[in-house]
């Protein structure tokens, strides 16, 4: 998705004057981090279906498939639309060679989750902590992938 | 009788994490460096859609 996101963004990229593409990508990350903050209400695109468990074991490549699904979050629920702007970074404001460690630090942020899950306990207690601190931890990410961003714009 | 050694299980809280990609948002917006700013964002929105799995 990021690959296909970065080939497609060179097209605005060499097209669209650089300007343009940041009052674009300025006034989405200003909603979304609003949004992140519960200052603003609007739904983003999701699939929302959870990847049936039975997945895995449907053929010799299920686990894989059960793995991109979730990984990704192209079958899941997204609570959140921090995915989103960085998607629309991609497309308008991050360099082509950039997007690759955007891509690779959106699975590693992805893994993180059941990882520290399994690491604090076996009944699923680390997504009561989450859900009893994502109302200031979310604002926390969005101001970090907006400033983030912000800066790679900047100094591309 | 045994004794469990209790785990340092701050280092787990997804505050903790949240703390640390900001902190790395900031270092590669000193240094500066474009591959860490952007790994951090994307790290940063993979770790915020956590509640959906």
């Amino acid at each position: 998705m990021g690959f296909v996101a970065a080939v497609l963004g060179a097209i605005p990229q060499a097209l669209v004057p650089g300007p343009v593409r940041w009052a674009v990508f300025g006034v989405a990350a200003l909603a979304v981090l609003l949004r992140e903050c519960g200052m603003l209400r609007f739904r983003v695109p999701e699939n929302a279906r959870l990847v049936p468990e039975d997945v895995q074991h449907l053929r010799e490549w299920g686990a894989l498939q059960f793995g991109f699904e979730m990984g990704t979050g192209m079958r899941t629920y997204s609570p959140s639309a921090l995915p989103h702007l960085v998607l629309v970074a991609v497309v308008l404001v991050v360099p082509f060679p950039a997007a690759f460690a955007t891509a690779t630090g959106f699975a590693a942020g992805r893994l993180a989750m059941p990882v520290l899950s399994n690491a604090w306990s076996a009944d699923g207690g680390w997504t009561e902590v989450w859900s009893r601190t994502q109302r200031w931890v979310r604002p926390l990410l969005a101001l970090t992938v907006v400033g983030a961003l912000g800066a790679v714009m900047l100094n591309a | 009788m045994t004794s469990v050694r209790p785990r340092a299980r701050w280092a787990l809280h997804p505050a903790i994490t949240a703390v640390l990609l900001l902190g790395l948002a900031g270092l590669g917006a000193w240094l500066p460096q474009l591959f860490l700013l952007a790994a951090v964002a994307g790290a940063a929105a993979g770790f915020a859609n956590s509640g959906s799995t």
